[in-house]
């Protein structure tokens, strides 16, 4: 099983896109299934998943933070259920909101609330 | 924001423009612009050289917000309270650069505390005028003094900085403004020593566009050497300027004289590893200034700087008399340990009695003397911390003249003695940071190294010496315990 991130209608393993602030980007996730993509065993225990793990977010180059990986990085599943984490393992989206005027702005909103 | 040392109400153009990046808690000027200023007038071009991180840090120490200030300068972190005085300073220190039109902008990165606002300098200098070349340099930019610098290296990556120039930056710095950027020292992890005759030959440092108003204390910085005549075991400096270069006498008291004809500013604090390497031209220097402290003593010179001991001789008494008569107020003096056998062992060959004898001397003749220490050396006992307290206990007499720092115990950096010698030492490393190391021969860890580093500075306080403190130290010693226990 291999998951994928597209951009522009190409596979990539990362990808940077043009944005003007303030504005939101939507990582959606999709095509995983449930029962196909993640198999357990008969107690319960993940052998073996399908997923994407975000490794690293920059803004113009500027990293918000180790903590923001693992605090800011809401995946929305189809259910609605919101699971704070990098490593995303069902359908859903996750919403970068970058709320703020600036780049300096942005990265130190991200690093004083994460 | 107005920036006043960066103010260009004429509009005019320069060639280059060459800063201090913020923050160095420092009482006095920084020195790198005005010695690279002469540098690029030589070169034919115009250029301001300016102490930027003075007008910060007065700024940010007068903010309301001032306790927040230390989180983004060290970590790029902010606060609601400062966040858009510090954007707005960015952008003003970036503008106000850009209003002199220079071709280049060259920044001064002293410590690991101006990389966070180096960054975001050249981000928006970038960002309003992609052409022009941004040149980085200091000791700021290296992890360690010797070998790439990841710092330097991600900034050019990243299109932030065009080049990053190490070492004796005077060579360098002209064959790049000449456009000679495959010189050694720009973006190379060589570069080319400074021979004594062209240290002696370089132009003045040049302060004009300093503000000297901004400084608590009226002192200006000067250099007689570079490099050092010891080869101590833990010495990362000497692995980097691997040569002893130094000036003439002659060739630092005209400087002096210069720049108080020139300033009228009259202390000295010289940035040298050690004043005294080369003995025969301390000597002449001492006696030069003590000669006129002498004939103008309503405007005599005083100076302090880094020291070494050396075994008591026959004329000692007599040079700590002429130090006292030219002006030497205090000297940084790395004792590193208060047992002989362990200060052998690193390099430092002078006795017990020796630094009794200097001390002496230092009190007699009114200077005051800073102690630096290094706890925990590779074959230190709880013997020797026993013997390092017995002799506080027994020099409580001098106290009134030391200030001693403790510091956060040894570290064992890359390509030093010890790091080469660390399989036949008995050391194993434990983790990242240089002080994260175990001897397994005497039982040395980090926890007991930190433990006495906390038993000894305990011990001197309640004897009553005055103890110099630092925010690293805590924190070293915080993460020696925290990470072994």
């Amino acid at each position: 099983m291999n998951a994928v991130m597209i951009h522009d209608g190409k596979e990539c393993p990362g990808f940077s896109v043009d944005l003007t602030l303030p504005t939101k980007l939507t990582l959606v996730v999709s095509g995983k299934n449930m029962k196909l993509d993640t198999k357990i065993d008969k107690d319960g225990k993940i052998l073996e998943d399908l997923y994407i793990k975000i490794i690293g977010v920059t803004l113009d180059g500027f990293d918000p933070g180790v903590n923001f990986l693992h605090q800011k990085i809401k995946l929305v599943t189809q259910d609605g259920k919101v699971l704070t984490n990098p490593y995303l393992g069902f359908n859903g989206h996750v919403d970068f909101i970058m709320d703020q005027p600036t780049v300096f702005q942005q990265v130190m909103h991200w690093k004083n609330v994460a | 924001m107005h920036i006043d040392c960066l103010s260009n109400p004429g509009n005019q153009q320069v060639d280059v423009i060459i800063s201090t990046v913020p923050w160095t808690d420092s009482a006095i000027p920084l020195m790198a612009p005005a010695v690279l200023k002469p540098i690029v007038e030589q070169a034919g071009m115009s250029c301001i050289a300016v102490d930027l991180n003075a007008e910060i840090f007065n700024a940010t120490s007068t903010h309301p917000g001032k306790d927040h200030f230390i989180n983004f300068f060290f970590h790029g972190v902010g606060h609601p309270d400062i966040n858009d005085w510090l954007r707005d300073m960015v952008e003003s220190v970036s503008q106000d650069m850009l209003s002199w039109q220079p071709k280049i902008i060259a920044l001064s990165v002293f410590t690991h505390a101006s990389r966070k606002m180096c960054e975001w300098t050249c981000y928006y200098i970038k960002k309003l005028s992609p052409d022009t070349k941004i040149v980085i340099g200091g000791a700021g930019c290296l992890e360690q003094f010797t070998g790439p610098s990841t710092f330097a290296d991600d900034m050019i990556n990243r299109g932030l900085v065009d080049y990053h120039v190490r070492g004796d930056g005077e060579h360098a710095f002209r064959q790049l403004l000449l456009g000679n950027t495959s010189y050694p020292g720009i973006n190379s992890t060589t570069w080319k020593i400074l021979t004594n005759e062209e240290l002696d030959q370089l132009p003045y440092p040049d302060y004009t566009d300093y503000n000297f108003s901004q400084y608590s204390k009226k002192m200006m910085s000067i250099h007689g050497s570079r490099g050092c005549v010891r080869t101590c075991t833990f010495c990362d400096y000497i692995t980097n300027w691997e040569k002893f270069q130094w000036r003439t006498g002659e060739s630092i008291f005209k400087e002096m004289k210069f720049q108080y004809d020139k300033f009228g500013i009259r202390s000295f604090k010289f940035q040298d590893s050690l004043t005294n390497g080369n003995l025969k031209e301390f000597n002449k220097l001492i006696r030069l200034l003590a000669e006129y402290n002498q004939l103008n003593p309503q405007e005599s010179f005083n100076w302090g700087g880094f020291y070494i001991f050396r075994n008591r001789s026959a004329n000692d008494e007599e040079m700590w008399d002429i130090m006292a008569q030219s002006g030497a107020e205090f000297l940084t003096v790395g004792i590193e340990n208060l047992n002989e056998d362990i200060r052998y062992a690193i390099g430092k060959k002078f006795s017990n009695e020796s630094i009794t004898f200097h001390l002496e001397q230092a009190q007699r003749c009114g200077i005051k003397l800073d102690l630096l220490f290094i706890v925990g050396y590779v074959n230190e006992t709880q013997q020797h911390i026993d013997n390092a307290k017995a002799w506080l206990d027994r020099h409580v007499q001098y106290q009134d003249n030391l200030i001693i720092s403790w510091g956060g115990t040894l570290a064992i950096n890359p390509n030093t003695y010890l790091d080469k010698n660390s399989d036949q030492l008995g050391i194993t490393r434990t983790g990242t940071l240089p002080q994260f190391w175990i001897n397994t021969e005497t039982g040395s860890t980090p926890v007991l190294r930190a433990k006495w580093a906390k038993e000894l500075a305990e011990h001197s306080s309640q004897l009553g010496y005055c103890i110099s403190d630092s925010l690293d130290t805590h924190w070293v010693l915080e993460q020696m315990i925290k990470t072994h226990e």
